[in-house]
C-alpha cells in the first residue's frame, strides 16, 4: 500500500516532464522497458506514458526485439515546429453562419435549433445569392 | 472567398500566410465572442496574450488579469469561450506562494488546427442536411415579406399569407442548392487537404 501511496501525489504533468529529461540524457536512445524501471512505474503506466509523449510528438519510438521481446527505443525529437504554426484557414468558412453558432454542438435534425430551418442559415443563403449576381453582373461589365 | 484562397496559395513568404491564418483565427474568436455575447475586443485582446504565451508556461487567469484592466470573471468567460471552442487548453498548477489550485493557460496550434477541422466537418454536416432539405421539398414564400412555408403549410393555408393574406409564390430555390452543392464540394476537399497537412507531419 505504502508503494501505491507514494506514487499518487506525482501528477502525469510531473511524471511526463521527468521521462523527457531521461530520455533527454540518453543520447543513444533509451528501451521503453529500462524507462519505466529507472523511474519506478510498472510496465502499463509506463507504456501508456510513452504512447501519451509520441502522440503529442515529444519522442519517437523504434520497435526493437531484446531478449526475444518487442520493445522500443525511444528518442527525443527536435521541438515540433508545427506545434507553434497554425498551416490551416478558416477563410472558406468564416462567412457560413454555423462556424461561429454558439449552439453547433445542439444542432441538428429534429432538434430545437435545426439546420433545415434555421433563418440565419436562410439569411445567408439570401445573402449569396445577391453576392453571386453582383460578382455576374461585374464580370459581364469586364467583358464588355 | 476564392480570391483569399488564391493568395493563401501565393504566399510571398511562410511568415505572410502565417500571419494571414493568425488573422483569420483572431476575426473567428471576435466573432464568436459577438454571438456569446462577450466583449469582442477583450476576447482578442486575450487571445493576443495567449498567442505571446509559450506553451511551455502557459499563462493563469490572474496574470493576465494584471496586464490588462479587465475584471477576473471576464477573463475567465473569454478563457471558457476558447477552451469550448478547443482553441485554448490548459494546465493544472498550484500557486507558488499560497499552493491553492491555479490553471495554466496557453494555446497549441495543433490542438487550434484540429479543432477547425472539427468545426469544419461540423459546418460541412450542417450544408449537407440543409441542401437535403431544400431538395426534397417544394417552398412558397409571401411576396410581401418573403416568409417561407413549405408545401404542406402553405397547402393548410389554401396559399394565401396568413400575416397578410396575399397569395403566395412558389419560391424557386435552385439557386441555394447550387450555392450550398458548391460549398460543400469545396469544403470536402479543404478538409482532406487539411487532414493530410495536419497528420502528416
Amino acid at each position: 500500500m505504502t508503494e501505491v501511496h507514494g506514487r499518487l501525489p506525482r501528477n502525469s504533468d510531473e511524471v511526463e516532464k521527468a521521462a523527457l529529461e531521461t530520455i533527454k540524457d540518453h543520447k543513444d536512445g533509451v528501451l521503453q522497458s529500462e524507462l519505466w524501471k529507472m523511474m519506478g512505474l510498472d510496465s502499463r503506466e509506463g507504456s501508456r506514458l510513452v504512447l501519451r509523449l509520441a502522440k503529442k510528438g515529444l519522442i519517437k519510438r523504434e520497435q526493437v526485439i531484446v531478449n526475444g521481446r518487442r520493445t522500443y527505443r525511444l528518442f527525443i525529437t527536435e521541438k515540433p515546429i508545427e506545434s507553434k504554426l497554425l498551416n490551416i484557414s478558416l477563410s472558406s468558412i468564416l462567412d457560413i453562419p454555423c462556424t461561429t453558432c454558439p449552439h453547433i454542438d445542439e444542432c441538428g435534425l429534429g432538434g430545437y435549433y435545426e439546420p433545415s430551418t434555421c433563418p440565419l442559415m436562410e439569411l445567408w443563403l439570401r445573402k449569396e445569392v445577391k453576392l453571386s449576381i453582383i460578382r455576374k453582373k461585374q464580370l459581364m461589365q469586364q467583358a464588355e | 472567398m476564392k480570391e483569399d484562397n488564391l493568395k493563401d496559395d501565393e504566399g510571398d513568404s511562410k511568415e505572410e500566410v502565417q500571419l494571414n491564418y493568425i488573422n483569420q483565427l483572431r476575426e473567428f474568436v471576435r466573432l464568436l465572442a459577438l454571438k456569446a455575447e462577450t466583449d469582442d475586443k477583450m476576447a482578442s485582446e486575450i487571445l493576443d496574450i495567449l498567442l505571446k504565451t509559450d506553451p511551455e508556461r502557459g499563462i493563469s487567469d490572474e496574470e493576465i488579469e494584471s496586464m490588462t484592466s479587465y475584471r477576473q470573471s471576464d477573463v475567465r468567460k473569454v478563457l471558457r469561450l476558447l477552451y469550448d471552442a478547443r482553441l485554448s487548453t490548459y494546465r493544472r498548477g498550484k500557486h507558488p506562494e499560497t499552493g491553492a489550485t491555479r490553471y495554466y493557460w496557453y494555446i497549441d496550434m495543433r490542438g487550434v488546427s484540429l479543432a477547425i477541422i472539427r468545426r469544419k466537418k461540423a459546418v460541412l454536416e450542417k450544408l449537407k442536411s440543409r441542401v437535403a432539405y431544400e431538395s426534397n421539398n417544394e417552398f412558397y414564400k409571401c411576396p410581401k415579406d418573403n416568409t417561407r412555408y413549405t408545401f404542406d403549410v402553405a397547402f393548410e393555408y389554401d396559399f394565401i399569407c396568413p400575416k397578410c393574406g396575399s397569395m403566395l409564390e412558389l419560391d424557386d430555390n435552385k439557386q441555394y442548392i447550387d450555392i450550398l452543392k458548391k460549398r460543400i464540394s469545396l469544403l470536402e476537399e479543404e478538409i482532406k487537404q487539411d487532414e493530410s497537412k495536419v497528420f502528416s507531419a
